[in-house]
C-alpha cells in the first residue's frame, strides 16, 4: 500500500509540470481565474424556441491556465443546465447549431485540468422568431372595367410561421411603400381574401401579416384588367359565317372565331345582336332561328330555338333578371328569365318588331314592318307594360322605325330608317311622360352613354358620314362633328357607331364590299387612333363591351 | 336596324354572288367530255344537219358534242354535256331542276347566249338562262363557242355575247318508213321517273312533223354529309321534289326553190320545291316554284343563188314564273310573286359570196322584251332592242379570217318613273385561223372580241335595289391558240386531236350587288382581269373486231383576279367559284357486248366569297361516273339499254357552298325505236 502511494505521487509530480501554467507560484492545481468577456450572441434561427448562430467573446488577457472553454445553456445566469459544446483555447467563437432548444442564458466557462472556472461569462438569449411573412401573393383582376378591381387575392404561408400568425390586414396603395387604404381583414389561417366588386383600382395591394412578434408587410403590384369588347359579325347571307370576335384592351389584339373555338361549331347564319348581362352573354342569330346563351367565356349554355316555323329572334333588352326578345317573324316580344333560361311570356306587337328599350316600367318596341315594304312599312312603337306584359298603347312615328334607346330621364330615342328614298333615316324622341314625338335630325346609327346620345348619319348615297352628339338631359345638341377623321369610311359600307362607356373611346365598324369588316378606333376627341383593324368577320354590326 | 334580304327569288338573279333557292333533287351531277372525233367518223354513215363547226379549223375556240357522244358517255341533261367542255364553269345548285347556269371563262352567266335551234333563249329579267330544264333526249348537237364563231351566217343576236351555247334538236330521218316512233323510260335514284315519247311523220314529199313529249318526276331527297365545326352529321335534302312536262312540236317544209321552213311550238311546265341552301340550325324550307314557258318560233331559209342565201326568223316567247313561300309572318300566311315575261323577236340575215372564198353577211334583229311582276313597285319595263351585224370572211383551205361589227341600240320605257337611258354601242370582233404548213394539220388561231351585256331588268328596276343608271358591263376577249390533229395507224391510233388556247379577258363596269347592312344596291363596281389556258385532247384507238377505245380529257388553268380597288382587301383575289385548276377525262370502250364509259371531273379548290381567306375556301373534289349501254338491233326497230352510276366514289362535295350535291346514285333507261 505505501509503495503504491509513493508511486502515484511520483507520477503526479513528474506529470504536474506539464499541466500547470507558469504564472502562479502556487504549486496546487487551480481552476482558471479569468473568464471571457464581451459575450455576444445573435439568434439566426428564426424558428420559435429554437436558437442557432455564432456565440462570440473576447479572450481573457493573458489566456493563462486555460485549456478550453465550455459552453452551456441555462435557465438562469448561473445555471449550467445543458452543455452545448466546448472549444479549445484561443478560439473566440462557437457555432451554436440551429435547432438548439431555447434557454434563457448562454454561459461560457473557461476550463483547465483542475476544473471549470468560477468565472462564468453570461449572455441572455433572445429568440429571434423572424416576423412571419406571406409568400407567392397573386391577384388577377376579374373586374374588367378600367379603374376598378375585384377578385381573389391569394398567398402562401411558410409552414414554420403559421402558428405565430394572428391575422391579416389588406390595404391598397399607390406605391410600394404607401401605407394605403384598408380594404379588409382576414383571419389567421386564411390564404385568400376576396377583393370586393367595385374596389377602386390602386397600383399596389399590401398584405400585412399580424403575429405575436409584430407586423410584416408585402406589397404586390396590381394590373388593372381593362377588358375589351366583343364584335358580333353578322356574316353573309346564307353563308353560315356569323361569328364572334374579341378585342382585348390589354394586348391590343383582336381574336377571331371566339365562339367557334369555344364550342367547336358555327354560330349560325345571320347574327343580329349581342347583349352582355350579368354572368351571361346573349346572342340573337335570326337566320338560324335561335338565341344563343353563353357564359362570359363564350361557352354555350343553352340555345333557345323554338320549334316549328322560324320566329327569327332579333333584338334584346335586359332588365331585372329578364331579357326581352323581339321575334321578327312571329311579330311578338317574349320574356326570357335569365335564371331558368325559359321563355315565360309572349305578347303580340306590331309587324316585324326590331329593337327594344325600357323606361318607367314599360317596354318600348319598334314595329318596323320591314318586310311589308310593299304596303309602306310599319310606323308605330308598341308600349308593353312590364308587369302585365300586355300592350298599353302604340305611338306613331316616322315609317320603318328600327332602333330605340332610353335615357335616364325616361325619354325614348327612336331612329326610323324611312323608305331608303325620299324619307331618310331620322332620329326622333318620344317623351317618357306625354308620349309626344319630336323629330330631331337625320341619323342612321346611335349609341347612348351617360346621357349623351352619339349618332352618325350615313345613309347609302350620302357623300360622307356626319356625326352629332346630343345631351339628353338638357335636350340640346352638343357637337355636330365629334369625329374629324372619319372620311376614310364610306356611308355605303354600313357604318355602325359605338362608344366605350368608361373611357369614351369612339369606335366605328365598317363593312366594305366583299371583304371582312374593319374597326376604327378614335380618341374621345375624335382623332383616329392607329390603323383600321380587320375584325375577322363579315358584316360586323354590334359591339358589346365586356363590362356592360 | 336591318332589313331582311327578303327577296330570295330575286337573289336567284343576283349577279353571281348570292344565288339562292333553285335547288332540288339530284340524280345527275356529273359532267362529260365532248367528242369531235366520233362526229367525224359517223359523218359518212349518218346524215346530219347542214352547218357543222370544225373544232380544229375555227378562228375562235369551239367545242362540240353530238347525240352519239351523249349516249356513249351516258350524259343525261345539258349541264352534264357542258361540264365536259373546257373553259366553262357551271354553277350547279344540285339535282334535277336545281338552278344551273353557264359562265364562259369567268365572264359570268349573263355573258353566255343560249340558242335553241338557232333562236336565242332569253331571260331579260335575270339575264341568265337556267339550263337545268334541258334534257338531251331530243338534242342532236351541243356546241360552245367562245368569242365569235366562224359561222357568220347567224342572227345578229348570236354576235352579241362573249360565248354562245348552241343546241340543235333532232331532225327527223325517215330511212324506210314514213314514221318513226320512239318510247323511252328512265328511272333512277331518289324517286326519279321519266317516260318520254317521240313521234316523227313524213307528210308527203314536202312536209314532215315531229312531236316530242316527256314527263319527269323525282323526290330528290338524297342524303348528304354535313360538317359544322367538329360536328359531322348525316342529313337529307328536303322540299326538293320536281314534276315537269315538256312538249315540242316541229313542222318542216322543204319547198325547194321557194326555200324551207321549220316551225316549232314548245311548252314547258314544272312544279318544284326549293330546298334552299343549308342554314345552320334551321331547316325550314317551304318555298315552291312553278315555271311555265311556251314559245313559237319559225326559221325560214332560201338559197336564192349560189352566191346569195337568205334566212329569216321570228319568235314569240311567253314565260310565267310563280314563286311561293309559306310562313305565318306573311299577312295571308303566304307570299306569292308572279313574274311574266314576253318576247317578240324577228330577224333577217343575208349571206353573200361575191367571189370564191369571200363571204359577206348582214343580219338585223329587232325584239321587244316586257316584264310584268306582282312584286311591289314593279315598273313594268319594256325594252326595244335593235341589232345589226356585219361580217366579212375569207376562207380557204389554209386561212380563215373573219371580221365583224355589231351595232346595238336599246331603248326602254317604264310605267312610272324614269327608265334607263338609251344605249348605243359598236362592238367589233376579229379572228384568224391559219394552217401553218399544208402537210401538217397544225393551225394557229387568234381572236379578239369587244362585247358587253346590258343590265337586266332586275339590275335596273327591282324595288329599292335596282339602279337605272347602271352602265352596260363590258368584256374584252383575246385568245391565241393552236390546234393540231393527226393519226398514228402504227399504234392503232386513228385520230388524235389537240387544242391549246391561252386567253386574256378584261371585264369593266362589272355589275355587282352590293350587300349593305340595310338594303342591297346594284352598282358598276368591278374590274376583273382573267388569264387562262384551255387544253383539250382526244384520241381514238381502233381495236380488232370492230371495237374501239376513245379517250380524251381537258384541262383549264384560270386566274381571274379582282382589279377593282387597289386599297381593297380583295384586290387581286380570285373571283368566287372560279377554280384555278379544272380537269376532265374520259375513256370509252365500244364493243359488241356492253359499251363501257368512265368519266371523271376534277375541280380544284375555290373560294365562296370574293375574299380569298381560309374561312372561304371550298376544297376541290374529283367525281367519277361509269356508264354501260348496249343497242339491240332488230329488223324494223332497235332497243337501247343504258345504265349509269354517278359519283362512284360517293364523294361529299358542293359546287356552290351549302348546296350539297348527291353522293352515289344510279339511273337506267330503256329506249325503243320503232
Amino acid at each position: 500500500m505505501k509503495k503504491l502511494f509513493y508511486l502515484v505521487s511520483l507520477c503526479a509530480l513528474t506529470a504536474m509540470p506539464f499541466t500547470f501554467t507558469s504564472c502562479s507560484d502556487d504549486n496546487d492545481p487551480v481552476t482558471p481565474a479569468k473568464g471571457v468577456s464581451n459575450l455576444s450572441f445573435t439568434d439566426t434561427d428564426k424558428a420559435l424556441n429554437k436558437i442557432g448562430g455564432t456565440l462570440t467573446w473576447a479572450l481573457p488577457e493573458p489566456e493563462t491556465n486555460i485549456d478550453d472553454y465550455v459552453i452551456y445553456l441555462g435557465g438562469t445566469a448561473t445555471e449550467k443546465k445543458t452543455k452545448v459544446g466546448e472549444t479549445p483555447k484561443g478560439t473566440k467563437s462557437y457555432e451554436i447549431p440551429a435547432g438548439t432548444d431555447l434557454q434563457a442564458f448562454l454561459i461560457v466557462v473557461p476550463r483547465n485540468v483542475a476544473g471549470e472556472s468560477m468565472n462564468m461569462a453570461v449572455v441572455s438569449v433572445t429568440d429571434n422568431v423572424g416576423l412571419p411573412i406571406v409568400t407567392n401573393p397573386s391577384f388577377a383582376d376579374t373586374d374588367r372595367k378600367p379603374g376598378q378591381i375585384a377578385g381573389t387575392l391569394l398567398w402562401s404561408i411558410p409552414a414554420d410561421d403559421a402558428q405565430a400568425i394572428t391575422g391579416y390586414v389588406i390595404y391598397a396603395g399607390d406605391s410600394n411603400d404607401d401605407e394605403g387604404t384598408k380594404i379588409g381583414e382576414a383571419a389567421a389561417g386564411a390564404t385568400s381574401f376576396e377583393i370586393p366588386e367595385g374596389t377602386v383600382y390602386k397600383a399596389y395591394l399590401r398584405i400585412v401579416t399580424l403575429s405575436a412578434y409584430g407586423e410584416s408587410s408585402f406589397s404586390l403590384a396590381v394590373e388593372d384588367a381593362k377588358g375589351g369588347f366583343y364584335i358580333l359579325n353578322s356574316g353573309n347571307w346564307n353563308e353560315n359565317n356569323a361569328s364572334l370576335s374579341y378585342y382585348d384592351y390589354a394586348t391590343g389584339e383582336l381574336s377571331t372565331e371566339v365562339y367557334k373555338k369555344a364550342n367547336g361549331k358555327g354560330l349560325g347564319d345571320g347574327a343580329e345582336q349581342i347583349l352582355i348581362y350579368g354572368s351571361k352573354m346573349y346572342i340573337t342569330v335570326p337566320g338560324s332561328n335561335r338565341l344563343a346563351v353563353l357564359d362570359r367565356d363564350a361557352k354555350e349554355i343553352k340555345s333557345i330555338a323554338p320549334a316549328g316555323e322560324p320566329v327569327n329572334p332579333r333584338c334584346m333588352v335586359a332588365d331585372n333578371g329578364k331579357v326581352y326578345v323581339s321575334y321578327y317573324y312571329a311579330h311578338s316580344v317574349v320574356m326570357l328569365d335569365t335564371a331558368s333560361l325559359e321563355i315565360e311570356k309572349e305578347v303580340k306587337v306590331g309587324r316585324y318588331p326590331e329593337q327594344l328599350a325600357i323606361s318607367n316600367g314599360k317596354i318600348y318596341v319598334a314595329n318596323s314592318g320591314g318586310l311589308d315594304y310593299a304596303d309602306g312599312y310599319g310606323k308605330t312603337v308598341s308600349v308593353i307594360d312590364q308587369g302585365t306584359f300586355t300592350v298599353d298603347k302604340e305611338i306613331e312615328v316616322i315609317i320603318n322605325p328600327t332602333q330605340l334607346k332610353a335615357d335616364s330621364q325616361g325619354d325614348i330615342y327612336v331612329i326610323s330608317m324611312g323608305n331608303y328614298g325620299d324619307i331618310k333615316n331620322t332620329l326622333q324622341r318620344i317623351d317618357g311622360q306625354s308620349n309626344e314625338v319630336t323629330v330631331l335630325y337625320n341619323a342612321t346609327s346611335m349609341t347612348l352613354v351617360n346621357d349623351e346620345l352619339y349618332t352618325l348619319f350615313g345613309q347609302w348615297g350620302e357623300s360622307k358620314i356626319t356625326f352629332k352628339k346630343y345631351n339628353t338631359l338638357t335636350e340640346e345638341l352638343i357637337s355636330d362633328n365629334f369625329i374629324q377623321d372619319a372620311d376614310v369610311i364610306s356611308p355605303n359600307n354600313s357604318p355602325v357607331l359605338a362608344v366605350n362607356p368608361v373611357t369614351k373611346q369612339l369606335l366605328i365598324l365598317e363593312a366594305p364590299y366583299g371583304a371582312t369588316s374593319s374597326l376604327y378606333l378614335f380618341t374621345p376627341g375624335g382623332t383616329l387612333e392607329g390603323k383600321a383593324i380587320d375584325t375577322g368577320g363579315y358584316a360586323s354590326k354590334w359591339i358589346a363591351f365586356d363590362y356592360e | 336596324m336591318e332589313d331582311e334580304t327578303c327577296m330570295p327569288y330575286l337573289l336567284f338573279y343576283m349577279k353571281g354572288l348570292w344565288p339562292c333557292i333553285f335547288l332540288f333533287s339530284a340524280v345527275y351531277s356529273v359532267a362529260q367530255q365532248r367528242d369531235s372525233i366520233t362526229y367525224r367518223e359517223l359523218s359518212n354513215v349518218e346524215v346530219v344537219e347542214k352547218v357543222r363547226p370544225s373544232v380544229l379549223r375555227e378562228g375562235a375556240p369551239i367545242q362540240f358534242l353530238n347525240q352519239t357522244a351523249f349516249r356513249r358517255l351516258g350524259l343525261q341533261d345539258l349541264s352534264e354535256a357542258i361540264k365536259r367542255f373546257s373553259g366553262v364553269t357551271v354553277k350547279d345548285y344540285g339535282g334535277i331542276g336545281g338552278l344551273k347556269t353557264v359562265s364562259v371563262r369567268s365572264l359570268g352567266a349573263q355573258h353566255t347566249a343560249v340558242s335553241y335551234d338557232g333562236v336565242t333563249i332569253t331571260d331579260a329579267q335575270s339575264g341568265q338562262v337556267d339550263i337545268s330544264r334541258f334534257t338531251l333526249d331530243n338534242v342532236e348537237t351541243v356546241s360552245l363557242s367562245i368569242g365569235q364563231a366562224d359561222g357568220i351566217f347567224q342572227t345578229a343576236r348570236m354576235y352579241a355575247s362573249a360565248g354562245a351555247l348552241s343546241i340543235t334538236t333532232q331532225t327527223p330521218r325517215f330511212d324506210r318508213k314514213d314514221y318513226v316512233l320512239e318510247g323511252q323510260l328512265k328511272a333512277g335514284s331518289f324517286g326519279m321517273l321519266n317516260p318520254s315519247l317521240r313521234f316523227e311523220r313524213k307528210l308527203g314529199k314536202v312536209y314532215a312533223a315531229s312531236l316530242h313529249a316527256d314527263w319527269l318526276r323525282a323526290d330528290g331527297q338524297y342524303p348528304y354529309t354535313f360538317t359544322n365545326g367538329d360536328i359531322v352529321t348525316r342529313e337529307k335534302r328536303k322540299n326538293t321534289d320536281i314534276q315537269s312536262l315538256r312538249t315540242e312540236l316541229n313542222l318542216f317544209a322543204a319547198w325547194g326553190k321557194r326555200g324551207d321552213l321549220r316551225l316549232k311550238g314548245y311548252w314547258f311546265d314544272s312544279h318544284r320545291g326549293l330546298p334552299g341552301s343549308v342554314i345552320l340550325y334551321n331547316d325550314y324550307h317551304k318555298e315552291r316554284l312553278r315555271n311555265r314557258n311556251g314559245f313559237v318560233q319559225g326559221v325560214y331559209g332560201n338559197r336564192f343563188s349560189s352566191r346569195l342565201t337568205f334566212k329569216a326568223q321570228g319568235k314569240f316567247d311567253y314565260s310565267r314564273v310563280r314563286y311561293q313561300d309559306f310562313h305565318s309572318k306573311y299577312p295571308d300566311g303566304q307570299q306569292t310573286d308572279v313574274y311574266t315575261q314576253r318576247e317578240y323577236y324577228a330577224s333577217a340575215a343575208l349571206l353573200y359570196t361575191p367571189i370564191n372564198n369571200v363571204f359577206f353577211s348582214i343580219a338585223k334583229d329587232a325584239f321587244i322584251n316586257t316584264l310584268d311582276a306582282t312584286v311591289p313597285k314593279c315598273l313594268f319595263p319594256e325594252r326595244f332592242t335593235s341589232l345589226t351585224a356585219l361580217a366579212l370572211q375569207y376562207k380557204d383551205s389554209r386561212l380563215t379570217a373573219t371580221a365583224s361589227l355589231l351595232g346595238t341600240f336599246i331603248t326602254e320605257a317604264v310605267e312610272t318613273g324614269e327608265a334607263a337611258a338609251d344605249r348605243k354601242r359598236l362592238s367589233p370582233a376579229l379572228s384568224v385561223s391559219y394552217r401553218v404548213w399544208s402537210e401538217q394539220n397544225l393551225r394557229i388561231r387568234a381572236s379578239y372580241k369587244d362585247i358587253f351585256r346590258v343590265p337586266t331588268f332586275n339590275d335596273l328596276y327591282y324595288n329599292r335595289i335596282g339602279n337605272k343608271d347602271l352602265d352596260p358591263e363590258k368584256a374584252t376577249q383575246y385568245n391565241l391558240g393552236l390546234t393540231w390533229s393527226g393519226a398514228f395507224p402504227a399504234i392503232r391510233l386513228n385520230y388524235l386531236t389537240l387544242t391549246v388556247d391561252g386567253y386574256y379577258n378584261r371585264v369593266d363596269d362589272k355589275i355587282v350587288a352590293l350587300p349593305t347592312l340595310f338594303i342591297w344596291k346594284m352598282m358598276n363596281m368591278g374590274k376583273v382581269d382573267i388569264k387562262g389556258i384551255d387544253a383539250n385532247l382526244s384520241a381514238r384507238f381502233a381495236l380488232p373486231s370492230g371495237m374501239f377505245v376513245q379517250t380524251g380529257g381537258s384541262y383549264t388553268w384560270q386566274d381571274a383576279a379582282d382589279k377593282t380597288d387597289k386599297d381593297s382587301k380583295i384586290y387581286n383575289h380570285q373571283l368566287p367559284y372560279t377554280p384555278v385548276h379544272t380537269a376532265t377525262a374520259f375513256v370509252s370502250w365500244e364493243n359488241p357486248w356492253v359499251n363501257v364509259s368512265w368519266l371523271m371531273t376534277a375541280i380544284g379548290a375555290r373560294y365562296s366569297l370574293p375574299q380569298n381567306i381560309e374561312a372561304n375556301l371550298i376544297k376541290g373534289y374529283v367525281e367519277q361516273q361509269l356508264s354501260f349501254g348496249h343497242v339491240f338491233t332488230f329488223k324494223q326497230s332497235s332497243l337501247r339499254l343504258q345504265a349509269e352510276a354517278l359519283n362512284l366514289g360517293d364523294v361529299t362535295y358542293d359546287v356552290i357552298r351549302y348546296y350539297p350535291m348527291p353522293g352515289r346514285s344510279f339511273r337506267g333507261s330503256i329506249h325503243y325505236i320503232f
